[in-house]
């Protein structure tokens, strides 16, 4: 009985890090439309990003945190509502966090909660003048505060 | 006497060679019990005998059920235990499968290189900026958005609950007394 509930203990660890280091599977299928654009950054580049001299640290300092970054972009206005619908797959897992509507752009954000932070953050935008959809997915520790604090203006 | 004891013997030697019928048995203890010089080399065989012999055990009529339910018992917890092990033994099994093929394919998965993964540092470094600013960027817009709203909120007033104080009387109220000779 011991020897099965170690076996069990492995399997789940292992399990875990297998799901943890893949990409999002949504982002995966949008990638493969010719109209999008897609980046995938990986958690060893991301944690790389602090080494690199000549650089704003808070760039690195913020991905430091994180295990992955997904970016996807769209300049074909005609492919928005099926990568806007496809994207909802994504963010019907995640609780709606903020949203906002004007004539110039539209945001959405959604994420999971980890505590304070977030373990996962998705940030749907589209813009017009010039037309483009973008939609970046990112995981880790993820602190809206410090998140927010990049664009502020210093006070 | 001689007789006696002659019979005694050829009786115990059929006794210890096990073919004395339950007869005998009892006939050989009544002999030990009511001979009058037993020689001294028989003394330990008629204590064998006569603490063997004992009292009868007295056997319940439903020994045989009872037996039989105990029996039946075991029988069942013996399947039990098999079936148990046997799924034990399967979900080792199954559990040692499935740890070889989630390590198979994690080493397969993480050995492909993923083809829209960013390999240059400096562009992924651009990229993560980029989309940090974005992100940063859309939390404090729509952070606005939200105080711009609740602030339009709070300014919202509702009507004054002293028009309602008192009681206005209009002239088509259905309250205004009835004019009877009108009717």
């Amino acid at each position: 009985m011991r020897g099965f509930r170690l076996l069990l203990a492995g399997m789940l660890s292992v399990a875990s890090a297998f799901v943890a280091a893949s990409q999002n599977k949504t982002f995966e299928k949008i990638s493969e439309l010719p109209e999008a654009q897609y980046a995938y950054i990986s958690e060893s580049m991301l944690s790389s990003m602090g080494t690199m001299v000549d650089q704003p640290q808070f760039v690195a300092a913020a991905a430091d945190r994180l295990k992955s970054l997904e970016i996807l972009t769209c300049e074909e206005p005609e492919s928005f509502d099926k990568i806007r619908k496809m994207l909802d797959s994504c963010a019907n897992e995640l609780q709606l966090l903020s949203r906002m509507r004007d004539e110039h752009e539209n945001i959405e954000i959604y994420g999971k909660r980890n505590g304070e932070n977030l373990s996962s953050l998705l940030l749907i935008k589209i813009k017009g003048e010039p037309e483009v959809l973008s939609a970046i997915f990112m995981t880790g520790d993820i602190d809206p505060d410090s998140l927010r604090s990049l664009s502020r203006p210093v006070e | 006497m001689m007789t006696e004891h002659y019979e005694l013997k050829q009786l115990l030697n059929l006794y210890y060679s096990g073919l004395t019928t339950p007869d005998d048995e009892k006939r050989l203890v009544k002999m030990f019990e009511s001979i009058d010089e037993l020689p001294e080399e028989l003394a330990a065989d008629r204590d064998i005998v006569i603490a063997l012999a004992g009292e009868e055990v007295e056997i319940p009529k439903e020994a045989p059920v009872i037996i039989g339910m105990l029996v039946d018992k075991l029988e069942s917890r013996d399947k039990r235990y098999a079936a148990g092990r046997r799924f034990i033994a399967f979900t080792g099994v199954a559990a040692s499968l499935a740890i070889v093929v989630s390590l198979v394919l994690f080493i397969v998965r993480n050995g492909t290189p993923n083809p829209y993964e960013i390999t240059d540092p400096q562009t992924a470094f651009n990229e993560t900026e980029r989309a940090l600013l974005m992100v940063s960027e859309g939390l404090n817009k729509t952070d606005a958005f939200m105080d711009e709203a609740s602030h339009t909120l709070s300014k919202i007033t509702f009507i004054d609950d002293s028009l309602f104080e008192e009681e206005y009387i209009f002239e088509d109220s259905v309250y205004n007394d009835v004019d009877d000779e009108r009717i």
